[in-house]
């Protein structure tokens, strides 16, 4: 069930880079960390001032304690000014927002697909099927463009997880793309596996396509830009299937993680 | 805080702060925050006769102490909004003042909207949308018009006894007093002002508009000194109150509005980006009228010293 959404600030704890851009930043005294679904987001504010003007939504990528840890990639001003703030700083949160992945009951199989940061919910996803308590085969599929984008999985608190790693250039591990990877896990065995994607909307409209025919369920974590973040201002919208024809639906209040088969892109 | 209470139409408002049309949501958006019986008003998005699914995406993007929408009055229509919405606003507003904000194509729609919401129990106004800018029928375009004001709003009086107030752009600005003076001859009770002024952005690499729908309305703390013009040329135009909005971030932002001539202010995009700024702009205000030992906040509408 979701939790209350709240407005809190906390403190960075420690900002580390686990890739040339990419960085990871943990947040205590948020009083926050309880109960947060992996795939949820909070809208986060690193500045004073006006312009900025807009939070930015970040996705919790991990929860330890009170501790809530955002893996983030430089993509603009807003991001940059999060990169800036050192350990001591404190940031301004609300949330935890929208809709996160559900674990589907009944799968031995989960796959995890990951386009470049959209990593970063998957840590705490991984440990939330590990705490099913099923015995569960977890596998992690991750693309990057290249090597200096790579972030370290070891560092971003995965555990042990069976994972592959593409690049499009091969400047580390296999050349290619993710959904290459996905091709792979899927003709390989029968049995059908739990699938949940993130990453950019051209690797998730091909994972999409890739996985009509599998018969487990998909879920698909989307990005859009956000005005509030709260369901209010109808800015975040994508095309879903709806009843006969397609309709909008708020990605942070709809989703972020919508049933993968249902999305229009 | 009884000093912030102002009496506009003959109804009383606890205190002079709405939230502007379209950012508060239904006001459940927002409950786990901050309750709309905190508001002197709560005004709900546009809402028009038929279900609206809005524009094509991407509907924001973020300019310099701004944004653009291009939301396209998307909403679920009056009935579902009866059925769904309005029960939940009843039984939460508390002592807050509730005004529907009303959109429509024509003035046979606005004629309906405002005979449907007028038999609403509970509804204390009527706000009519003639300045959105991001549709084409129904939209500021065809709506702002000195001719077109005057007959969507006796057709709006015509069908209700609720204060009905005209929402004004600011995107015909120097024709804006004219347009306020017409929707008061025409029976418009108040005016408010400012909705989003006109704009766009282009992505310089696929030389593309950013949002789908190319235009869209720019607002936030960008807008503030626009508006303030705005508000002054209205309020030294008309006898009616004014409703400042456009840009207000913080009570400063605030009284510059009642100080120019409003009587009352509507919160807007800031509430993206502070879900408390209308808590803590009615906090500032409080502090202001005790610091400044002001019997009422009514006594700073108008006040500029010239």
């Amino acid at each position: 069930m979701s939790i209350p959404i709240r407005m809190g600030d906390g403190t960075i704890g420690e900002s580390v880079w686990l890739a040339e851009d990419t960085f990871r930043l943990s947040l205590s005294g948020t009083g926050l960390g309880q109960g947060i679904s992996p795939g949820q987001f909070f809208m986060v504010k690193a500045w004073e001032g006006n312009d900025p003007l807009l939070r930015r939504p970040i996705s919790v990528s991990d929860v330890a304690g009170e501790a809530i840890y955002f893996v983030i990639r430089v993509t603009g001003k807003g991001t940059r000014l999060i990169a800036g703030r050192r350990p001591g700083d404190r940031l301004s949160l609300v949330g935890p927002l929208g809709r996160g992945f559900l674990i589907p009951p009944g799968y031995d199989r989960h796959i995890l697909v990951a386009g470049g940061v959209g990593i970063a919910p998957f840590p705490l996803l991984a440990r939330a099927i590990r705490n099913t308590g099923q015995t569960v085969d977890i596998k992690l599929l991750y693309g990057e463009r290249d090597s200096s984008r790579l972030i370290d999985t070891g560092t971003m608190g995965f555990g042990e997880i069976e994972t592959s790693v593409i690049t499009e250039d091969g400047s580390s591990g296999r050349k290619g793309l993710v959904t290459d990877l996905l091709s792979r896990v899927l003709t390989g065995e029968g049995e059908p596996a739990a699938i949940y994607a993130s990453g950019p909307w051209p690797m998730l409209k091909a994972v999409q396509a890739q996985v009509e025919g599998h018969r487990g369920p998909l879920q698909v974590s989307m990005e859009s830009f956000m005005g509030c973040g709260l369901g209010s201002c109808m800015g975040c919208v994508i095309a879903v299937k709806g009843e006969g024809e397609r309709s909008y639906e708020r990605v942070c209040h709809s989703g972020p993680v919508f049933d993968g088969r249902d999305v229009i892109f | 805080m009884k000093e912030l209470a102002v009496e506009l139409f003959g109804i009383e408002f606890q205190n002079p702060v709405m939230v502007a049309s379209g950012t508060f949501g239904y006001g459940e958006e927002y409950s786990d925050l901050i309750s709309i019986s905190e508001l002197g008003a709560f005004v709900t998005k546009t809402i028009t006769l038929e279900p609206r699914p809005g524009n094509r995406p991407p509907r924001i993007v973020e300019t310099s102490s701004g944004m653009l929408n291009s939301i396209g009055l998307a909403n679920v229509g009056v009935e579902e909004f009866i059925c769904s919405k309005w029960p939940w606003i009843r039984r939460n507003r508390g002592d807050a003042r509730v005004i529907a904000n009303i959109g429509g194509r024509s003035v046979a729609e606005f004629s309906r909207m405002a005979r449907r919401i007028s038999g609403l129990d509970g509804v204390d106004g009527i706000e009519v949308n003639l300045s959105c800018p991001n549709v084409e029928e129904g939209g500021v375009s065809k709506l702002s018009r000195l001719g077109r004001i005057g007959e969507i709003i006796r057709a709006v009086c015509d069908q209700t006894d609720l204060p009905v107030i005209s929402k004004l752009s600011p995107n015909l600005l120097l024709d804006i007093e004219g347009m306020a003076v017409e929707a008061v001859e025409s029976g418009s009770r108040g005016i408010s002002l400012i909705n989003t002024l006109m704009g766009m952005d282009v992505d310089v690499e696929s030389r593309r508009p950013v949002l789908g729908n190319v235009t869209g309305g720019l607002s936030g703390p960008a807008i503030l000194p626009v508006g303030l013009f705005a508000v002054k040329k209205v309020a030294d135009a008309v006898d009616v109150p004014v409703i400042g909005i456009g840009g207000i971030t913080s009570h400063r932002d605030a009284l510059k509005y009642l100080i120019v001539g409003a009587s009352a202010v509507q919160i807007g995009t800031a509430n993206f980006t502070n879900p408390l700024v209308c808590r803590e702009v009615i906090r500032g205000l409080e502090a202001y009228v005790r610091d400044h030992r002001f019997e009422s906040i009514s006594s700073l509408t108008g006040s500029l010293i010239e």
